[in-house]
């Protein structure tokens, strides 16, 4: 349920990472396995908004970065998800 | 899987392959794909494709063929048809009509021969006849026939005759040359299946009918799929066509790209 660009942007807020390592990160702290498209397709939306941008590389495996607005913008996301989830735990505790 | 994969690579855009391409390759070299991930990767290069220059060209190809169905209903002229219904009933108990009969009882009545007399009496279909294409005409006047019929009881057979034309006279007229010549068949095999009784005494009855129970009406507009249905089907086949138009297109590319 939670969304790809989320994934990303929590996984690159540790340090940068390319794709392959993205993936696995995610798949370690989630539990939820990004399929290549959904990750690039993540990766490709995310640059466009200047969330994350893309680092120099010699090598075929393109690092990324999360950038200020990216932080901030995961920042707000977490932070509603966190209320929403307080929330919605305290409502089934009640019945 | 890999190749299956590099194939489907086609499906990208090639705006995104130029700048992701060669890092989405390590990504499937490094990673243990599955099936769940062959499905990913194409579920991707399909979204990719319709939110890119894929939809643009499907909707042309469709509002194409949608003006396309428009003015082919604009112009085409508006067919006439008309329609009579024949009952025959045999005179012989228990000899009972049978599809078969009809079928070979209509392809008599439909033959070359009686329907290049009624286009010559007619005078239908004049621009073929000036080419000299006789055939054609029949052929095309075969296509504006339609003859069915039901059988109410095992010794009756009600049949079902029309003719459409641009013309309604000419619809009318033809139908009415079309019910008597099957009328004519009916009363021909009636008369054969009368001689065949003739061999088993006793399984003559009373006297047959060939009646005409609605004569040939005159040439009313035929009925058509409402042009909203045409035109929003010549919509839906045309966004297919632009889209396997656009696919090929892409493959193409990819395909000259590598």
């Amino acid at each position: 349920m939670l969304d790809p660009s989320l994934l990303v942007l929590s996984s690159l807020a540790e340090c940068d990472k390319h794709g392959y390592a993205i993936m696995m990160d995610v798949e370690t702290f989630s539990g939820i396995h990004l399929g290549p498209g959904t990750l690039y397709g993540a990766i490709t939306r995310l640059e466009e908004r200047k969330w994350i941008r893309a680092l120099d590389s010699d090598e075929r495996r393109r690092p990324y970065r999360i950038t200020a607005e990216g932080r901030k913008h995961l920042k707000e996301q977490l932070l509603t998800l966190d209320r929403t989830a307080k929330v919605g735990l305290d409502r089934l505790r009640r019945i | 899987m890999k190749t299956l994969v590099n194939w489907l690579l086609r499906l990208y855009p090639r705006s995104w392959l130029d700048r992701y391409e060669t890092e989405f390759r390590t990504l499937l070299d490094d990673a243990m794909l599955s099936w769940i991930d062959v499905i990913d990767v194409f579920k991707e290069g399909v979204i990719m494709r319709l939110t890119t220059g894929l939809a643009l060209q499907s909707g042309a190809f469709g509002f194409a063929a949608m003006a396309l169905a428009g003015a082919a209903l604009w112009f085409a002229p508006a067919p006439y048809e008309s329609h009579a219904v024949i009952y025959t009933r045999s005179a012989i108990l228990g000899v009972p009509k049978t599809p078969d009969q009809m079928r070979v009882l209509t392809q008599r009545a439909m033959s070359e021969k009686r329907l290049a007399n009624i286009i010559d009496e007619f005078d239908l279909y004049p621009d073929l006849r000036a080419k000299g294409e006789s055939e054609k005409a029949i052929t095309t006047m075969r296509g504006n026939i339609r003859i069915s019929s039901r059988f109410p009881r095992p010794e009756s057979v009600v049949t079902s005759v029309s003719f459409s034309d641009a013309s309604p006279d000419a619809a009318t007229k033809v139908t009415k040359a079309l019910v008597t010549g099957l009328m004519d068949e009916h009363v021909r095999l009636e008369e054969s299946d009368r001689e065949a009784s003739g061999i088993l005494p006793g399984r003559a009855s009373a006297t047959g009918t060939v009646e005409l129970i609605l004569p040939a009406s005159s040439g009313e507009l035929a009925a058509r799929p409402k042009p909203a249905i045409l035109v929003s089907l010549a919509l839906v086949e045309g966004l297919q066509l632009g889209l396997i138009v656009a696919l090929l297109r892409g493959r193409r590319s990819a395909g000259s790209a590598q």
